[in-house]
């Protein structure tokens, strides 16, 4: 299953490369976790969390 | 939304434009109305300074000012096809992007809960290609001692705590997650 989406995920790759797109999407801006976050101390216990969780 | 979504990659909208490194993305999803109406898949050009690698994935119709509105209410005739193509791309994404982390807001308690039951529901699938994450903020109380001030909590001070998903974890939607975070399943 893995092979096919890989091949799919390629031929959408060709797909784009010869497309352009049309609009400039604006994201709403920054996330929620990115507005708590603040300091790197907050930054990096939150990393150490999400690899051990 | 009392919606059952099945995730099936092989069952999604086609792609009517993407970016060479697949950060955006649009398709055209049927409303029950019969009415067809484009949504975008966006997904953040920079990371955070503070967290390198997670990247914001925002979804929905444009608005009048351009912006992605992930807050529109629609009413999809097919939801199952349009979390596909959103999760699809999703994948996409991170296969193009090795090492990168997408973070997804759950802007309010109900769609949160939505986008958890549906993780949820198709865990043995999407458990295939990603890991899964529901991150909650929690706020510190401060202490003096055994005094607590009337209003102990330091709003400032908040810490978002990541939880992996897993099949069978009942979370009420009060207590729902704040934030949801995916990542390429490692392949052995």
């Amino acid at each position: 299953m893995k092979e096919k989406l890989i091949s799919r995920i390629e031929t959408l790759a060709k797909r784009a490369s010869a497309t352009a797109v049309k609009a400039d999407v604006k994201s709403s801006g920054n996330s929620s976790l990115h507005q708590i976050i603040k300091t790197k101390q907050q930054a990096d216990l939150f990393i150490k969390l999400l690899k051990e969780a | 939304m009392a919606v059952r979504v099945k995730i099936d990659f092989d069952k999604v909208y086609d792609f009517e434009e993407i970016s060479p490194d697949f950060n955006l993305s649009s398709f055209n999803t049927r409303l029950e109305d019969g009415k067809e109406i484009p949504l975008k898949v966006k997904i953040s050009n920079q990371a955070h300074a503070l967290l390198p690698n997670v990247y914001n994935l925002a979804f929905g119709p444009l608005n009048k000012q351009g912006k992605i509105d992930d807050r529109a209410e629609l009413a999809h005739s097919d939801y199952s096809k349009v979390f596909s193509t959103i999760l699809f791309s999703a994948y996409a994404y991170l296969r193009r992007n090795p090492g990168h982390i997408l973070g997804v807001d759950g802007s309010d308690n109900t769609r949160a809960y939505f986008y958890y039951r549906a993780l949820q529901r198709n865990f043995a699938y999407l458990t295939q290609h990603f890991n899964m994450f529901g991150v909650k903020y929690f706020v510190r109380i401060t202490r003096f001692g055994k005094t607590q001030y009337d209003n102990p909590f330091d709003f400032q001070d908040i810490m978002p705590y990541p939880y992996k998903i897993g099949q069978d974890h009942e979370i009420s939607q009060n207590n729902m997650y704040n934030y949801f975070i995916f990542t390429l399943k490692e392949e052995c």
